[in-house]
């Protein structure tokens, strides 16, 4: 035995290192994300759901929940498609339905990054039906999407309405509720939403992805004090700037405002637009 | 020679323990699923047939190897016919190696037999709903092939896991290790992406160190594929050959080094 000794520990870390390797060769043809993709194939249908799990329901939850914000990450750092994302999170919260992160995320997410303001309000209604007074985020989240997507006043209203009334709520929700039934400054609003869901996220991509459209709603806000420089412009000069810079050179502004993911821009009839880099739908 | 008669003998044994019998319910689940769930799944018969069938064929090979494979050196010390091998002019790694050649050829045997009642039920269908008039979907064969025989990989590796396992520890706690391994090797790919998006640099490095540390049985499942009717490159197939190849070398080898240290009283 001694003979083979050396030669077989030798033998050993060579087939180790060597199926390390191999490792990286079949990741390369392979990329585990992509994989992991092709896995979601096989979650069967949500009402199989439960007897295929084999009463293994928290477990296949967990497992799902993570690779859910996994598959968040990636495609936010990459491609911004997110397809499946729906399809996951309503099966993690069939298997757990009081996974009460799962709704919040996929209610803010799904909104915000998929422009999918349907499946989100489905998620957080399902979440709202399973865990009834549990958590106040989810009638607020519910509330912004009724607010901002579907232009239902009174629905965002009674939401947040339902959202004061929970424990834990912060103080100023009343006052978004007023701001709701008297239909005031919807981008206002809305950033003021966006911040507190902001202030309820740690993961970095999500708190990215919020910070991204509080920056558009932002430099759509300074819209109309540039429309108002232009108006100004006009009755001086009698004629449109032909580039914002113009404004400040005149010294009706101080300069112009920047933010990250797009640029303002004027037309020949002198309205101002801010346009996006981002294709998303953002109303 | 030593390690030939030693696999013999092992596989010999293990089909007087009956194990083969295994076959008889693979039969009843491939024929059931291909009579019930392809009705069921309009239009997916022979995918459902194929699905059910290469799923079978690999927890039925994990349960033999892992079963068989974690009794085969507890038993010899049960029945104190190790004194008898040891004391012969056999080297420890002769009967490492004839042990697991023997269960090998078992599962292989098993496989085939598998492999050959999943050809039969498909075709046979196939010829059913043709004479139904129904067109049905291709069946497939070379993709079907090649998903068998990386199930054989799969299953060589996890057999080379079962004896490792059966040599370090108890014959219950083997089977747990083994099981455990199998699950855990088709949730390698998990820990790696899982790993990449901790913001920890040590968790991630020891996830990385998972990653590439333990099995990755995903390697030799092309299932998914197979559903989605893509073509699985034979440079794919060689690369995920050769690191199941190269694993189970390595798992080998460490079982041959601690078994060479075992004392025997």
């Amino acid at each position: 035995m001694k003979r083979i000794w050396i030669p077989a520990l030798i033998l050993c870390i060579i087939s180790i290192v060597g199926f390390a390797f191999m490792q990286t060769r079949v990741d390369k043809i392979r990329p585990s994300r992509e994989r992991l993709e092709e896995k979601l194939i096989y979650i069967p249908e949500t009402r199989f759901l439960k007897t295929a799990s084999l009463g293994f329901h928290a477990v296949l939850a967990d497992v799902l929940w993570a690779r859910s914000v996994v598959y968040f990450g990636g495609h936010f750092l990459t491609d911004k498609k997110y397809d499946w994302l729906y399809r996951i999170l309503d099966a993690v919260t069939t298997l757990d339905p009081g996974n009460v992160l799962a709704y919040r995320f996929g209610g803010t997410v799904l909104s915000l990054e998929q422009s999918d303001a349907e499946k989100s309000i489905e998620l957080l209604k399902k979440g709202i039906r399973n865990n009834p007074d549990k958590d106040w985020r989810l009638h607020f989240l519910l509330g912004f999407n009724y607010f901002f997507y579907m232009d239902d006043h009174a629905s965002a209203a009674e939401c947040l309405e339902k959202a004061s009334k929970m424990p834990g709520h912060p103080t100023y929700l009343p006052r978004l509720v007023a701001k709701m039934y008297a239909k005031s400054g919807k981008e206002d609003t809305a950033i003021e939403f966006l911040r507190e869901t902001y202030r309820q996220y740690e993961d970095e991509n999500v708190k990215e992805a919020i910070q991204g459209r509080i920056d558009i709603l932002m430099a759509k806000k300074q819209i109309q004090p540039l429309q108002n420089a232009v108006g100004k412009y006009k009755k001086h000069y009698h004629e449109y700037p032909k580039e914002l810079r113009e404004l400040v050179r005149a010294g009706l502004i101080k300069k112009l405002p920047e933010y990250e993911g797009g640029q303002y821009a004027i037309d020949s009839a002198g309205k101002v637009e801010w346009i996006a880099e981002s294709d998303l739908q953002w109303p | 020679m030593i390690i030939r008669t030693i696999a013999i003998n092992t596989f010999k044994e293990a089909i007087r323990d009956r194990v083969l019998y295994n076959l008889l319910i693979f039969t009843v689940v491939v024929i059931v699923a291909s009579v019930l769930l392809g009705r069921l799944t309009i239009g997916h018969d022979l995918r459902v047939i194929k699905d059910i069938g290469l799923a079978a064929m690999s927890v039925f090979g994990v349960l033999i190897a892992t079963f068989v494979g974690t009794n085969l050196v507890h038993k010899e010390i049960r029945r104190k016919t190790i004194y008898t091998i040891i004391s012969k002019p056999i080297h420890r790694y002769e009967f490492v190696l004839g042990k697991y050649c023997g269960l090998l050829l078992t599962v292989f045997v098993n496989l085939v037999i598998m492999a050959v009642v999943l050809f039969s039920v498909l075709a046979l269908h196939g010829s059913l709903l043709a004479q139904a008039m129904v067109k049905p979907e291709t069946i497939g064969y070379v993709s079907l092939i090649k998903a068998i025989v990386l199930i054989f990989f799969e299953l060589m590796l996890i057999t080379s896991i079962a004896i490792f396992f059966s040599v370090i520890s108890s014959s219950v706690m083997s089977v747990f290790f083994t099981l455990s391994a199998y699950v855990i090797g088709h949730l390698t790919m998990d820990i790696k992406e899982m790993g990449a998006a901790l913001e920890s640099g040590a968790l991630k490095s020891l996830c990385s160190l998972c990653y590439y540390l333990l099995p990755n049985l995903e390697n030799l499942n092309i299932r998914a594929e197979m559903a989605r009717e893509l073509s699985v490159s034979m440079r794919f197939m060689s690369y995920a050959i050769i690191y199941s190849l190269l694993y189970m070398a390595a798992v080998l080898l460490i079982s041959i080094l601690y078994m060479g240290k075992r004392e025997f009283v």
